[in-house]
């Protein structure tokens, strides 16, 4: 009777890929495997030829997407072939979907390697049914509060996916995620050494960092390769300080475009150091998973990930550089800030967070602003600041204001539309203008008149 | 920019290190040995989400906008000594749930203290799930319970989903109160305990139409976004009763928060007020 069930979901959810191609072709991302999910609530787990040996998930808050493009990349670029949810739908329809896409009539799947990004929360529930062994945790940071509220609880939620089964590669230089590698089965570490883009906070008394995943006292970064990423130690337990990663990026160029790693040196194509975390951890994972050092350099040579954080656009007679954030997240937007900080004429500062939609209710969602450091961008030259959203722009504006923005050169905008930013933007000295922002403005609809 | 802003800068600027003293009482003019209130900021690493230490900003800019002398100390670790003689206010800012066994084992060996510093009509505030360490017990998801403090006689029960939403309050003492609601505790008021506000729009302690609780000066509220900077007018009203009883005034006497320096705040309130009546309608 199961098999009979499977078989029913399996062949009507390839069905539904046929017809959302037809009429909807680059949807559905989802929508089949809920689908097979609803005719067979086991679905996933009946579907044949996947050895969980050459299955990895990844998970955490920021960088997923990345690390599985790049992974899927030096897997196929070595000749390999590899099902994997490319696209971000990482609930366990979108990694049926991904499953149903790949098989055939049979259910069997044709690749041979499975790489899937897997949401933190549903981690548990993919795993029970599609049990890799393999498990990226990229890191645990603040992000999406109405639906993670702490993050101890994403903490708690990829606990209880892991089991003696499993090998997590763990980020050593992020105090949460490295300390899951203790319920695993076999914990690998990934780090990145102190290089020329890592800085040091100011010890301010209002500077704050996290409490210690085993004491619960307060952790003491040495650098931040990225915000609140980087070797740590807590002082009262000793922990981070004991052991040295598996994998470490041991130098960088980002002029040249390459890091070293166990006296390799790998291409890296990009110029940030937020991406040096999702190569090690993917050179780490391929390693371990058989790939040869030769084999990943060449997939890391012939990488290009097209979904920038960087645009430009003309506005008002002004060019306007865009940096996307998560808006929930304060990691995220730190490092825009601190991109912003890099330019150090005087300019004029955009900031366009707004009240949070992604679920509901929508609500006046301020809690990352305080989490933040806005000082760099002022004291690296700052002409004027605008702050756009209808629901929470005075708040941003208060939040500027503690930082010690000036008031009497700062305009609050009800809405982000085109217009609004263009007459905002007009008045205005003819400066570099930055916009930090979660959604392209020009993305947005149009206003309604 | 406001000239009390411009203060909060100045001695937020000239205060370097976590062992420091942050203090306001020689930039409104007064001598060095003008006695302040105390503000003791806890373990501000640990206790570190949602913002919260925008809520101890709050209090310093808040201060300074009063003409209040004020100092404030951070406590970071959890076998520190507190310093109950010295302190007027103990500020609890918003903290992970993971962390409240390990500090409420520390707190709870000056448990006696903490008794008699409330007792004496100090304060003590708490936010969100760090009322867990104010509160009789919390329970968390798989049944084990955790005995706090017990100043607020109220139960916590760990959520098994979080609830996110704007939370819109009227304190007992008639102030509004607008912000966030992150909860991952449901809180239930023993009989006789009273709340600190009633719900105008969320979800409160439990959907009852109660929001946190207040025994004197012990407070608790779910309110965050920081709570005391998105209301710096209950900011105002902390210090004040903590500086009444503690005996320290400001320079004209009034607690008063002219309106001038909150004109911001005073507008942003408006906005988040705004959306959630339109959300209502």
């Amino acid at each position: 009777m199961s098999s009979i069930r499977f078989f029913i979901a399996l062949w009507v959810s390839k069905l539904s890929v046929i017809v959302i191609n037809i009429i909807a072709k680059g949807r559905g991302t989802n929508l089949p495997g809920q689908v097979a999910l609803r005719i067979d609530p086991l679905f996933v787990q009946h579907m044949k030829g996947i050895d969980p040996d050459k299955a990895v998930f990844v998970t955490g808050t920021n960088g997923k997407s990345t690390t599985v493009n790049l992974l899927h990349h030096v897997f196929t670029s070595s000749g390999k072939k590899v099902c994997a949810n490319l696209d971000g739908a990482n609930m366990l329809t979108g990694v049926a979907t991904a499953l149903i896409k790949d098989s055939g009539l049979s259910g069997r799947i044709r690749s041979e390697y499975v790489v899937m990004e897997t949401d933190e929360r549903y981690l548990k529930f993919i795993r029970k049914q599609l049990p890799a062994h393999q498990l990226i945790i990229t890191n645990i940071q603040k992000d999406q509060t109405q639906r993670n509220g702490e993050p101890g609880v994403i903490s708690r939620k990829i606990t209880e996916a892991l089991g003696p089964d499993l090998t997590a590669f763990v980020n050593q230089d992020e105090p949460r995620s490295f300390a899951l590698g203790e319920s695993a089965g076999r914990a690998v570490s990934y780090a990145v050494k102190e290089n020329s883009k890592s800085y040091h906070k100011e010890s301010d008394f209002f500077s704050v960092t996290m409490p210690c995943a085993r004491c619960h006292e307060p952790i003491v970064f040495h650098a931040h390769n990225i915000e609140n990423i980087g070797p740590f130690v807590c002082p009262s337990c000793g922990y981070g300080g004991e052991r040295k990663a598996d994998y470490l990026v041991d130098e960088v160029d980002y002029e040249g475009h390459t890091f070293t790693s166990s006296g390799r040196k790998y291409q890296f194509n990009f110029s940030t150091p937020y991406f040096l975390y999702c190569y090690i951890s993917v050179l780490a994972a391929a390693k371990e998973m058989g790939l040869s050092e030769d084999q990943i350099a060449h997939g890391f040579e012939t990488f290009s990930d097209l979904r920038g954080r960087l645009a430009t656009k003309s506005i008002a007679g002004k060019t306007l550089n865009y940096i996307k954030m998560k808006q929930e997240n304060p990691e995220t937007i730190q490092s825009s800030l601190n991109l912003v900080a890099e330019d150090k004429e005087d300019k004029i500062f955009l900031f366009g967070l707004d009240e949070t939609l992604d679920y509901y209710p929508a609500f006046t969602n301020t809690l990352a602003l305080f989490d933040v450091d806005f000082r760099p961008v002022l004291r690296s030259g700052l002409n004027h600041f605008v702050c756009m959203s209808k629901a929470i722009g005075r708040a941003a504006a208060v939040r500027m204001m503690y930082d010690g923005f000036d008031p009497d050169h700062m305009t609050v905008i009800p809405a982000s539309y085109e217009e609004d930013v263009a007459g905002a933007l007009e008045p205005l000295d003819d400066k570099p203008v930055y916009l930090v922002e979660e959604i392209p403005y020009y993305k947005k609809p149009k206003k309604q008149n | 920019m406001s000239l009390k802003y411009k203060i909060f800068n100045e001695i937020r600027n000239n205060t370097s290190g976590h062992d420091a003293v942050l203090s306001n009482v020689k930039s409104l003019g007064l001598p060095e040995t003008t006695r302040a209130l105390h503000i003791l900021w806890m373990y501000p690493d640990v206790l570190n989400v949602f913002g919260g230490r925008g809520d101890l900003m709050a209090l310093m800019r808040v201060s300074c906008s009063m003409g209040l002398p004020a100092e404030m100390r951070r406590l970071d670790s959890l076998s520190d000594e507190i310093p109950f003689d010295w302190a007027d206010i103990i500020y609890f800012a918003s903290g992970d749930l993971t962390c409240m066994e390990d500090i409420l084992r520390s707190l709870k060996t000056r448990d006696e203290e903490f008794r008699t510093f409330a007792g004496n009509g100090k304060m003590i505030a708490a936010v969100s799930s760090s009322g867990a360490l104010l509160a009789d017990e919390f329970i968390r998801t798989d049944g084990s319970s955790v005995s706090g403090l017990g100043l607020l006689h109220m139960t916590m029960t760990e959520r098994e989903k979080v609830h996110g939403d704007d939370l819109w309050i009227m304190t007992e003492d008639g102030i509004e109160v607008t912000g966030n609601q992150i909860q991952l505790l449901d809180v239930t008021l023993q009989d006789g305990q009273k709340p600190f506000g009633k719900v105008i729009y969320g979800r409160g302690n439990d959907g009852s139409g109660n929001e946190g609780a207040r025994s004197g000066n012990v407070i608790y509220t779910g309110c965050v976004g920081p709570v005391l900077v998105r209301n710096p007018w209950l900011a105002a009203h902390l210090l004040e009763c903590a500086a009444k009883t503690a005996g320290v005034t400001t320079l004209s006497g009034s607690f008063d928060l002219p309106d001038e320096e909150i004109e911001q705040e005073l507008k942003s309130a408006e906005e988040a007020r705004q959306f959630i009546n339109d959300k209502r309608n």
